[in-house]
């Protein structure tokens, strides 16, 4: 049973000059218990596509339509009370670290305590105390974090008791934006395997925002690919990874370095992200593509299902590895 | 936060010194000669002249004659005031009280007001509610505090006649206990209302800004997404972040909001350092003056340091480093 | 829903061009009037400002559109008479402090070091003195011509600017044009003088509208405690002036007044406009 189902998705920032498309027409679905990776360069649209799902992004600038079917509830239009129900106790997210990712005048304690009393009102400083250990503990933090203040904390910690907040309430999705980014690279890989062994523990279905393929393929089932607010290509990660179909992944996965195989020198896709605030007709990537022809310049190819589970928004998907 | 605030405490003790070498300075420059001005009579008689060239030191060379000078503020002289035949330092002890009474009740309000209002600005920005204000608030920066003080007087105490125009209390009835605390209450109103609607703008405008900044950081978005309610946002967690510089403010507006607050005691015929300040500046009583404004330097730099000492508490980034 | 984001932004618009029209401009309208009144003074009104006219506080009417003081004196005459006192002060003040300003700021910024230790804390020292207080001992010292006044005001509000130069100064002398200039060989205060004053006095400039403001404010307090100018028509001077008649002639210490308020408004007004300006550009300019 899929716990998110996207569908023509529309997001547009409107300013006084100009709109921006930011979300284009996107199709996804998350199914219980899965993990799914959205992968994307700089201004995708990745995360604006997380910031609707959470409801989050400003209401007088933005205008969005389509349907995010959460749990059989459509989200796109859904007042802020009803909102306020969902919010934490089914939909949680981990942000990522900043420098003021929590507020830096509350201590620990009192900032869990606070989210808590949101959905339990009437809870005990004794009830809260024993619930954040509890979460503290199951993110392997020392229970002398809960005294603390953000700056005493290091940056895994924060982000390790960013994840505890987000599981308070057992919710159904939670979403990750970016939450490993800001981290080096060795915490990095420590959050991903707690994220990983906690999605086991506590039966969460997660989605990943990131422009870091490794951290998709490191931990991530499914993954979904986007470039200029359009899903390009979705399946699971371990076939794309290894026979990528849409040229933009293909060079997405030839600019990263290998550690096996044959010395090659690293590329990049030449070009550049296209205006959003200009709508065109055909392939968003067509200008980028090394085999764009007139078709792909004039029509727009649809997300298509070329294997089961596996889609692919391009008319010459091509098999075989890197090119 | 031991180290900082020593570090601080050094610094207003040197402008304390500052302050006393111009005090110094500005007499031996001024036209005239320094006996007069210090008795604050133009013909001091030989006894006085004697007495104040001892106490000086002022047939001794000039950085001995500062040594003394520094010598005897630190001990608590701040001279002597020969037209009052009383020490500057009882002086200004009569006339303290009404002026803390004004002072810090106008400063607590203004800060309360200009600080909420500032903070309910940022919340709805570019909202009626927000142009408005701040617009007003730049009007309100326009106005001399004498000259509203004098409107208000006359339009609520001359015109209206709904309250008392000058004093701290109805002389001629002589109210004692609860009725006078209620009569002091009463003269309060206007003097208070004009300290208080001038410098609250201020505050408004540091608040709203800092409150502005603080709605950018991300704890703000997390908290968002929990579902906490945007009153709650604000209150706790925005408040909390916003106000620190509000405190450094404080500091700095101290020094400035002083002189407004003797403007406004004069208009009120108030029976505050205001009063003594005018009537010193009728007389020359030059060491009355010279009183005054060391006892205020002694006084914003101890306010600074206890401000920073708050500063350093509210905000455990470095309170705990 | 684009309909509704449209309509509040139209909404707001038309607000904005109630409440805050441009206030560059109307500050700039203002200024011009201002200036106007102050250098036709003598065309404009309608009575010699000392001359004793019979009528002791006369009510606003006719023959006095702003009514009299108790010396007889035209209102209207003396308050337009007061621009000139006012613009003086307000200028010539505003000028020294900024000039002090920039030498001590760019001087601290540019140079580094011990000499940026020393100034900054001569700027820190000075921010917390009771500056009130201290222009009124030196007046009660020095008297209180207008001279004295200026340079009083002058020499002890310069702390903004310092400050604000200084942070200019310091982002400017890592540029590359700083560092093409010393290259090529000029001095070190040519460079200031030449590059990097030029280049950094844009936040002095909204600065030095406030303290233009700040200076007749400065000038009004001083004259109502009697410390100023005697024989200068000052605006404070009118409102003191005003003050013993408050019930009988309400007329002279309000309008008095509300030139102040008027003017020193006008200033904040021209301040934020340019601050509105001037920050867009800046950030064209890469700053």
């Amino acid at each position: 049973m899929a716990v998110l189902k996207i569908q023509n998705l529309n997001v547009r920032y409107v300013m006084k000059e100009r709109q921006v498309l930011a979300c284009d027409d996107v199709n996804l679905e998350i199914e219980e218990q899965d993990s799914i990776g959205i992968v994307g360069e700089s201004g995708s649209g990745k995360s604006t596509l997380a910031m609707s799902i959470l409801g989050l992004l400003p209401k007088s600038t933005t205008q969005t339509d389509g349907e995010i079917s959460f749990q059989g509830l459509n989200l796109v239009g859904l007042s802020e009370a009803e909102y306020a129900k969902i919010r934490w106790k089914e939909l949680s997210a981990v942000f990522q670290k900043s420098m003021n990712s929590m507020s830096p005048v509350h201590k620990i304690s009192r900032q869990i305590s606070d989210i808590y009393r949101i959905h339990v009102p009437k809870a005990t400083d004794s009830e809260c105390r024993e619930m954040a250990l509890a979460l503290l503990s199951k993110v392997n933090l020392p229970p002398r974090v809960y005294d603390l203040y953000p700056h005493q904390l290091s940056g895994g910690m924060i982000q390790r008791v960013s994840i505890a907040l987000c599981l308070m309430f057992n919710p159904a999705l939670i979403i990750l934006d970016e939450a490993t980014t800001a981290l080096d690279v060795v915490t990095e890989s420590q959050i991903l395997r707690e994220i990983v062994r906690l999605q086991e523990t506590e039966k969460v279905t997660r989605m990943m925002i990131t422009h870091n393929m490794a951290v998709v393929s490191s931990s991530c089932r499914k993954v979904a690919v986007m470039y200029a607010g359009r899903i390009m290509e979705s399946g699971r990660t371990a076939d794309i990874l290894k026979r990528p179909k849409h040229p933009y992944t293909k060079g997405l996965m030839s600019s990263f370095p290998s550690f096996t195989g044959d010395r090659q020198s690293l590329r990049g896709i030449p070009g550049s992200l296209p205006d959003l605030s200009v709508s065109m007709p055909g392939c968003v990537f067509a200008p980028r593509c090394p085999h764009a022809c007139e078709k792909c310049r004039s029509q727009r190819p649809e997300l298509l299902e070329t294997d089961p589970g596996w889609k692919v928004a391009c008319f010459f998907p091509e098999e075989g590895g890197v090119s | 936060m031991g180290r900082y605030l020593g570090k601080r405490f050094i610094v207003c003790m040197l402008a304390v010194v500052v302050s006393v070498f111009i005090n110094f300075a500005l007499v031996r420059l001024a036209p005239g000669d320094p006996i007069s001005i210090m008795a604050g009579i133009d013909n001091p008689n030989p006894e006085m002249i004697q007495v104040l060239t001892e106490k000086y030191g002022l047939d001794k060379p000039i950085l001995v004659q500062f040594g003394v000078y520094l010598k005897n503020v630190m001990k608590g002289d701040f001279g002597f005031s020969y037209r009052n035949n009383l020490p500057v330092t009882q002086l200004v002890g009569q006339r303290i009280v009404p002026t803390l009474l004004l002072s810090l009740t106008s400063l607590i309000l203004a800060v309360l007001l200009g600080g909420s209002m500032g903070l309910r600005a940022a919340r709805k920005k570019d909202s009626i509610f927000d142009k408005f204000f701040s617009n007003l608030s730049y009007m309100l920066d326009a106005m001399p505090s004498f000259w509203f003080a004098l409107m208000l007087m006359l339009l609520f105490a001359t015109a209206l006649g709904w309250l008392p125009t000058a004093g701290m209390v109805d002389v001629r009835a002589g109210y004692t206990g609860l009725r006078q605390v209620l009569d002091v209450i009463v003269h309060m109103i206007l003097p208070v209302s004009c300290i208080t609607i001038l410098t609250a703008p201020s505050y408004y405008r540091i608040m709203r800004s800092s409150a502005l900044q603080v709605m950018n950081e991300d704890f703000v978005t997390l908290y968002r997404a929990t579902g906490m309610s945007e009153k709650e946002i604000f209150r706790k967690y925005i408040l909390k972040n916003a106000i620190l510089p509000v405190v450094t403010m404080l500091g700095m507006g101290l020094a400035y909001s002083l002189a407004g607050v003797a403007l406004v005691e004069i208009v009120f015929a108030w029976p505050g350092m205001g009063r003594l300040l005018l009537d010193s500046i009728n007389k020359r009583d030059y060491a009355v003056l010279s009183g005054i404004y060391l006892m205020l330097s002694m006084t914003i730099a101890i306010m600074t340091v206890l401000l920073d000492a708050v500063y350093a508490w509210l905000d455990p980034r470095i309170r705990l480093t | 829903m684009i309909l509704r984001a449209i309509k509040r932004q139209r909404a707001q618009s038309a607000i904005t061009r109630i409440f805050g029209i441009s206030p560059l401009r109307m500050g700039l309208i203002f200024f011009i009037l201002i200036l106007f009144t102050s250098i036709c003074a003598p065309l404009l009104a309608p009575y010699d400002p000392k001359a004793l006219t019979g009528d002791i506080l006369a009510s606003p009417g006719s023959t006095h559109l702003l009514g009299t003081d108790s010396y007889g004196r035209d209102l209207l005459s003396r308050v337009i008479f007061g621009t000139r006192t006012s613009l003086i002060i307000g200028f010539l003040a505003a000028g020294i402090s900024g000039v002090v300003g920039i030498v001590i700021g760019a001087v601290s910024g540019f140079f580094g070091g011990k000499v940026d230790q020393i100034l900054t804390f001569v700027i820190n020292i000075f921010d917390m003195t009771p500056v009130f207080f201290l222009i009124l001992i030196v007046i009660a010292l020095f008297g209180g011509s207008i001279i004295n006044v200026v340079i009083v005001i002058g020499l002890t509000t310069w702390t903004a600017n310092a400050r604000l130069m200084r942070a200019e100064t310091v982002s400017l002398k890592d540029r590359v044009f700083v560092h093409a200039a010393e290259t090529v060989g000029e001095g070190k205060w040519r460079i200031l003088l030449h590059h990097v004053i030029p280049n950094g006095i844009y936040p002095l400039i909204v600065n030095t509208t406030a303290n233009i403001s700040a200076a007749i404010l400065l000038e009004a307090s001083l004259s109502f405690i009697g410390l100023g100018d005697a024989n200068i028509i000052s605006w404070g001077k009118i409102v003191f002036d005003g003050r013993s008649q408050l019930s009988s002639g309400w007329w002279v210490s309000t309008f008095g007044g509300i030139a102040i308020v008027i003017t020193a408004w006008t200033f904040f007004l021209i301040g934020d406009g340019l601050n509105r300006f001037l920050t867009p550009k800046l950030q064209q300019m890469g700053k």
